[in-house]
């Protein structure tokens, strides 16, 4: 008897494992067509002349985003912040589909709905009505304005907006209604910077809009950049064994990563974020640290021209030697000891690559990413004897390429840099050089299968696989799950299997 | 919110603009020109405007397609953009030299500064001497993405359908509105077994050579009820080419449709054969699961074209659907829901996160059909989802694929372990 016939009374354990097996054919997936071709049928050598970005003008499989996505990014790491954006409907619906698909969470992401009228009249009557809706329909308590490419262009002033805004809202429901809710304008034109410059821009938005400074605190600011939430929780652990108390900017470990307990209240919102209270108090910390450069800095920056509070900008704390500047500088700054458990993890580390290192040395690896995150996989691979044969970032980014230069300089490599070129130049070095490995994001992964060579996920964004957001790829224990994800890799892809019996 | 009462005649107010501010779940032109356009392999796609509609134009029903941006910056907008454009297409051009024809989408930046990209395009098409097309589908264009729909089909009728003659069997036909590669795959497969061939499919299965000589066939099926009847009423005007509305989402409505093709074609006994072949195949393994499913709970929020079908569908296994929700359905759409449902339904047009979640709240259902983005929401509700681009759903083996996968939805045992408390 199926144990789905009786599902009206309690399921025991035996009808739950019968439940899990569907014996029902129908189509099986590896039936169906799924399209898994190679993007050219065979590799046709392109002109060479206009493979390098710097010489045409086409762009082809970007490997950058625009600039309001970032802002996305970093408003929706704040406690019952929704983004407003000031543009049309697909400016948040592609986002909301991006962060569902990494995250797998929902994400709210309010639209001004620009239509024709809106493209000529302007975006005044969207925003006013927009605000409106978004306060008495899901009472959030920060409202980040975003602007994105036709609003800047067609010239909306959003600051006159939001005061016009306010003064009608506190007219129709009376003065409190604005008090529980903070406002941050963002400007983000689609046309410069990419992602990573609309965090950059977002943290020092918010820090402009609400940080003060009163009486200072023994904590330290964490700006963590578009990293995971696995990474941040990896932040915290470190933080923790250090003893440090700490406000981190757009913590989005506990808004893109929930639990899920029912029962759920309405609105939905997740229970984590950074709080305002938080964030007004950033101006009172001993230190900044921006783990990445290019993302998180200029907050970092602010605080110090604003309030004094000095700024630690990057590197990503990933592999050797950045997070030991990473923990050497916290433990500096704050006069705390460097706690025991962290240099075991260290150890853990090390221990981990000495007994690894018969895999990775000389293998040649091809990296692609964000700047901040490929220059720090590139001097993680630089300590595990491998050779960083291309790197390339999608955001152009002269950090990125003093980050990789310094590394390569100490290891004596020589890698070919692509900074801020598109994939597909990226792809036809790879098909000319010989690649072990390749680290990048999962929009390699077709050049992976074309090339035949083995990908290891890391970075933004990581859609066909499930988990890279809950994984930790920063600090000791971190990079030691990124060691095992490479040599693992290696194992798979360069030995057979009778020769791992050890 | 614009959700109707529960009247059996009536239905919400739909085809307007949606609030700002509401979160709406809907989407702009350009994404409904994608996503029609994405599957045509064999075209140059390139998108004038910031780079960053084209890395969000690249993933297209879960596929990644190639994609051409001219990546317009601050220098462009201020100075325009044709000379952008012009070297973008001929690099392109160069890159990818097999391409029969070239997709220029039009971006909010784009039109705003006004770059009169219709000279542009007419120019190079001399120059490079295939077929430069203008996809008109800035962001603000329409309400949602069904009005990119519906200029990506009039970008096809009006510059490639007609453009060659071809011999045409006495049994073509084509599929209008069939995107799901998988799908396309099974219909494709049915109709061959009762004699019919299918020319081209739009979009799911199509090709420069086959779009070109797409008017020459005896019928058109059309699958989505919306653009696609637009693109099957503009061919009959044109080419004389006769119509039948088609649906292939549960047993009942395949059976229907093929008997309907085969009587069009005189071909019934063929039909009866390929019906009872495949509803042999799948009677016995399909009874397991109907006794889980009677008197449950379903909702579905899709764009428009599938959601009276699905309906039909539920119906047909005798669950109720408790709330109907479109992003850009019209009234026939909805009048199509009233009329078939047995019972009162929530038809909602456009509905925001909030209405989501009231339904996850207040009506409960056990499954809810819905895209990706709404289906992690109702996950945290501890509702079931069930994803329409994942499977193949059609035909007759579909439907046994559609119902293990809604009571796969039902009864995964983590619903049940969610609701516990912990001890």
């Amino acid at each position: 008897m199926p144990a789905q016939l009786k599902l009206n009374g309690r399921l025991t354990i035996e009808d739950l494992n019968a439940l899990t097996e569907m014996p029902v054919e129908g189509i099986t997936y590896d039936q169906m067509y799924i399209e898994k071709e190679p993007i050219c049928p065979e590799y046709k050598e392109p002109d060479q002349d206009i493979i390098p970005s710097s010489k045409r003008t086409v762009v082809v499989d970007p490997g950058r985003i625009c600039m309001p996505f970032g802002a996305m990014w970093a408003s929706v790491g704040i406690h019952k912040c929704i983004p407003f954006v000031q543009g049309a409907q697909g400016c948040t619906t592609y986002p909301r589909y991006t962060f569902s698909r990494i995250f797998r969470e929902p994400v709210s992401i309010a639209t001004a709905s620009f239509h024709e009228d809106t493209a000529v009249f302007g975006g005044r009557k969207n925003f006013i009505e927009g605000i409106r809706n978004l306060i008495i329909r899901y009472h959030p308590e920060v409202i980040a304005i975003i602007t994105v490419c036709s609003s800047e262009i067609i010239g909306d002033d959003m600051e006159g907006y939001l005061d016009e805004s306010i003064d009608e809202l506190e007219e129709e429901f009376g003065p409190e209604i604005t008090d529980e809710v903070k406002f941050a304008i963002i400007h983000t034109p689609s046309f410069t910077g990419s992602h990573v410059e609309g965090y950059n821009r977002a943290a020092a938005a918010f820090l402009k809009a609400l940080a003060k400074r009163s009486t200072p605190e023994p904590k330290v600011n964490i700006i963590p950049g578009m990293i995971t939430p696995g990474d941040i929780r990896e932040i915290k652990h470190i933080l923790r064994l250090m003893d440090i108390e700490s406000t981190i900017l757009f913590d989005i470990s506990e808004t893109l990563d929930c639990p899920l307990r029912l029962p759920q209240t309405m609105p939905y919102y997740p229970k984590g974020g950074t709080r305002i209270n938080d964030i007004v108090n950033m101006g009172n910390s001993l230190a900044t640290f921006a783990l990445c450069p290019d993302a998180g800095g200029a907050g970092a920056k602010y605080l110090e021209k604003r309030f004094k509070v000095p700024a630690m900008i990057g590197p990503m704390p990933m592999g050797i030697y950045n997070t030991d500047f990473f923990i050497k500088n916290l433990a500096e700054r704050t006069g705390k000891p460097v706690a025991e458990e962290i240099k075991d993890e260290r150890g853990i580390l090390i221990d981990a690559m000495a007994d690894t290192f018969h895999y990775t040395m000389g293998r040649r690896v091809a990296i692609y990413g964000d700047p901040d995150i490929a220059a720090a996989v590139t001097r993680f691979v630089c300590e595990l004897g491998m050779e960083p044969a291309i790197v390339g970032s999608g955001t152009e980014s002269k950090q990125f390429v003093e980050e990789v230069w310094a590394a390569a300089h100490e290891y004596d490599y020589k890698p070919i840099l692509l900074n801020g070129g598109d994939m597909f130049e990226w792809e036809d070095y790879i098909k000319k050089e010989k690649i072990d490995l390749i680290l990048s994001n999962s929009k390699a992964a077709n050049i992976s299968k074309e090339a035949k060579v083995p990908l290891v996920r890391i970075g933004f964004p990581v859609y066909d696989r499930v988990g890279c957001q809950r994984r930790a790829t920063v600090g000791y224990r971190g990079s030691e799950y990124l060691l095992d994800l490479i040599v693992n890799t290696l194992l798979e892809s360069k030995f057979p299997d009778d020769r791992l019996q050890q | 919110m614009t959700a109707c009462n529960n009247k059996k005649s009536s239905f919400p107010s739909c085809s307007r603009p949606s609030a700002p501010g509401k979160i709406t779940e809907r989407s702009c032109a350009y994404a409904g020109a994608r996503w029609m356009l994405a599957p045509l392999k064999d075209a140059i796609h390139v998108v004038h405007g910031p780079v960053g509609c084209a890395y969000n134009g690249v993933m297209v029903r879960g596929t990644a397609y190639r994609i051409f941006s001219t990546d317009l910056r601050e220098k462009d907008i201020i100075f325009g953009g044709r000379e952008r454009l012009a070297r973008t297409l001929k690099e392109a051009k160069i890159l990818m030299p097999d391409a029969k024809y070239i997709f220029v989408y039009n971006t909010c930046s784009s039109a705003i500064i006004g770059d009169d990209m219709e000279a542009i395009c007419n120019k190079m098409e001399d120059e490079l001497g295939c077929p430069i097309v203008l996809v008109d589908c800035p962001g603000f264009k329409g309400q949602s993405e069904a009005a990119g729909h519906k200029i990506a089909y009039e970008c096809l009728l009006n510059r490639f359908v007609g453009q060659k003659q071809r011999d045409t069997g006495h049994y073509d036909v084509n599929i209008i509105g069939q995107y799901n590669v998988n799908e396309t795959k099974i219909i494709k497969s049915l109709l061959s077994r009762m004699g019919i061939n299918v020319h081209c499919v739009f979009t799911g299965d199509a090709s420069y050579e086959r779009i070109i000589t797409a008017h020459c066939v005896k019928l058109n099926l059309i699958i989505c009820k919306n653009t696609g009847q637009f693109f099957a009423e503009t061919m009959q005007e044109r080419y004389g080419v006769p119509y039948l509305k088609v649906s292939f989402l549960s047993l009942s409505q395949s059976i229907n449709s093929l008997r309907r093709i085969g009587k069009y074609f005189g071909l019934e006994k063929e039909a009866e054969t390929v019906i009872d072949e495949e509803y042999k195949a799948i009677k016995s393994q399909l009874t397991q699961f109907l006794p889980g499913l009677k008197g449950k709970k379903a909702a579905v929020f899709l764009g428009a074209a599938r959601i009276a079908d699905l309906v039909k569908t539920f119906e047909a296994l005798d669950m109720e659907v408790v709330f109907v929700g479109s992003r850009f359905g019209n009234a026939v759409n909805y009048r199509d829901i009233r009329q078939m449902a047995k019972v009162d339904i929530h038809i909602v047009d456009d509905p925001s996160e909030q209405n989501l979640e009231d339904l996850f709240c207040k009506l409960r259902p056990d499954v809810f059909i819905a895209g990706i983005k709404e289906q992690s929401l109702c996950h945290k509700f501890g509702i079931g989802t069930l994803l329409p681009q994942l499977g193949a759903y059609v035909g007759f083996k579909g439907f046994l694929n559609f119902t293990r996968d809604v009571h796969k939805a039902i009864y995964a045992p983590v619903w049940r372990l969610a609701r516990e408390e912990m001890p």
